[in-house]
C-alpha cells in the first residue's frame, strides 16, 4: 500500500491521507493509553510516541524512504505506519482533519499540477479543514526558504483555492477554482513558478 | 486559574510552529487559524519552552503589529474592513494561552466573527496570509 500523494516529500507523521482498515496493534495500544492515562493531551501523546517506540523504529523508517524503496514494504508495515502516524497526528492536532471531499479535490489538483511537471514539495492540513499543496520556486533565502510558493488549498467545504506568493510583491495573487480550470490553475502556478 | 486580562498591545504572543508551516523565516498561512489563532502571552510563558519536537519552532507577533483595515482585494470596494484582535483565554492547564481572532472592523465583540464563514474562500485566504506575515520566526541566541 502506498500513501495517496506517495510522490510527495512528507513526513511519516503527515501522511495523513492513507487510510487502512481494522484494528491495528498501534490501535490497541493508543487505545489503552487513551483510557488509562488521565493527562493533558499534550502530555499523552508524547507518552503514546514514547510507547510506540519499539514499532516506531521500524516504522518511522520507512517514512524516510523513497517512494521507489517504500513500495517494497510489506502491505502491513506501511499500514500500521500510516495508522499510527493518523492516529498521533489526530491526538496532537488541535486542528478540524481534512475530510474525503477535500482528499479528493487534493487528488485532482496534485494530478492537475504533475500534468504540469510540478511536483508539491510539501503536503499539509489546513487548520480550518482542508489539504494545501505547496510548490517553492524562486531565489534561495536563509534557513531553506525560498522567494515564491504556490499553494493549492482544498477545504472541507469542496472549496478549491490557489495563492501565488512572491515576497517582492505586498499582497500575493489569490482565486478560486471550482474544479473544472484545474489544468488552467495548474498552467499558471507553472508560469509563476518558472517566471 | 486566573482571571482573563487585559493584554497589553506591546506584549509579545508566541506561536508555535511546526516545521512545515515555515519557509525559511516566512510563516506559512497554516500557521492562522481563523476560528482562533492559539497562542502564549509573554508575561506567563518564556518561548523556548515551547519548543518541542512537534513544535520545532516558535513565532512571536504583538497587539500593536496584528493587521487592521483589511479590504481583501477579491472583495467590492464596499464591502467590510476586517481586523484581528487578541483575546485573553487562559486555561487550566496553560494559564498562558491566549487567541488572535478575525472580526469585521470597529466591532468590539470578544468571540471569532461568524461572518467570516459566509465570506467567499479566497477572502478568508487573503486574511490568514496577511495574519500569518505579521509573526516573526524567534531564533535562540548563537551563545545559548
Amino acid at each position: 500500500m502506498t500513501s495517496l500523494f506517495s510522490g510527495a516529500d512528507i513526513s511519516g507523521r503527515d501522511e495523513l491521507f492513507s487510510r487502512g482498515s481494522g484494528t491495528s496493534l498501534l490501535d490497541e495500544i493508543f487505545d489503552d493509553l487513551v483510557e488509562s492515562v488521565g493527562r493533558a493531551r499534550d502530555q499523552l501523546v508524547a507518552r503514546v510516541a514514547t510507547s510506540l517506540t519499539v514499532a516506531a523504529v521500524a516504522l518511522t523508517s520507512t517514512a524516510e524512504l523513497p517512494h521507489e524503496a517504500a513500495a517494497e514494504i510489506p502491505d502491513l508495515t506501511l499500514t500500521l505506519r500510516d495508522e499510527s502516524a493518523q492516529r498521533i497526528r489526530a491526538a496532537s492536532s488541535q486542528s478540524t482533519q481534512p475530510n474525503e471531499l477535500a482528499r479528493s479535490n487534493a487528488l485532482e489538483a496534485l494530478n492537475a499540477l504533475r500534468s504540469y511537471d510540478l511536483e508539491p514539495q510539501r503536503i499539509v492540513g489546513d487548520p480550518d479543514g482542508g489539504i494545501a499543496l505547496y510548490v517553492f520556486g524562486g531565489k534561495s533565502l536563509p534557513n531553506r526558504g525560498r522567494s515564491k510558493f504556490a499553494r493549492v488549498l482544498a477545504t472541507n467545504e469542496g472549496d478549491i483555492v490557489a495563492m501565488c506568493s512572491d515576497d517582492a510583491a505586498e499582497r500575493p495573487r489569490i482565486w478560486a477554482d471550482d474544479g473544472s480550470k484545474l489544468g488552467n490553475t495548474a498552467s499558471r502556478i507553472q508560469s509563476f513558478i518558472s517566471g | 486559574m486566573r482571571t482573563p486580562e487585559e493584554i497589553p498591545s506591546e506584549e509579545r504572543l508566541f506561536r508555535k510552529l511546526r516545521a512545515e508551516w515555515l519557509n525559511g523565516e516566512a510563516v506559512l498561512p497554516e500557521a492562522v487559524d481563523l476560528q482562533g489563532t492559539s497562542c502564549d502571552r509573554a508575561k506567563y510563558r518564556n518561548w523556548e519552552e515551547l519548543v518541542s519536537e512537534d513544535w520545532p519552532s516558535v513565532a512571536f507577533t504583538r497587539g500593536v503589529d496584528l493587521p487592521r483595515n483589511l479590504r481583501p482585494a477579491s472583495a467590492p470596494a464596499d464591502s467590510p474592513l476586517w481586523e484581528f484582535f487578541s483575546v485573553d483565554r487562559p486555561e487550566t492547564h496553560n494559564e498562558a494561552h491566549c487567541e488572535i481572532r478575525p472580526r469585521r472592523a470597529g466591532r468590539t465583540q470578544t468571540d471569532a466573527d461568524s461572518a467570516l464563514k459566509k465570506r467567499p474562500p479566497v477572502v478568508r485566504e487573503e486574511l490568514k496570509f496577511a495574519m500569518a506575515r505579521q509573526f516573526r520566526v524567534l531564533r535562540e541566541e548563537p551563545d545559548r
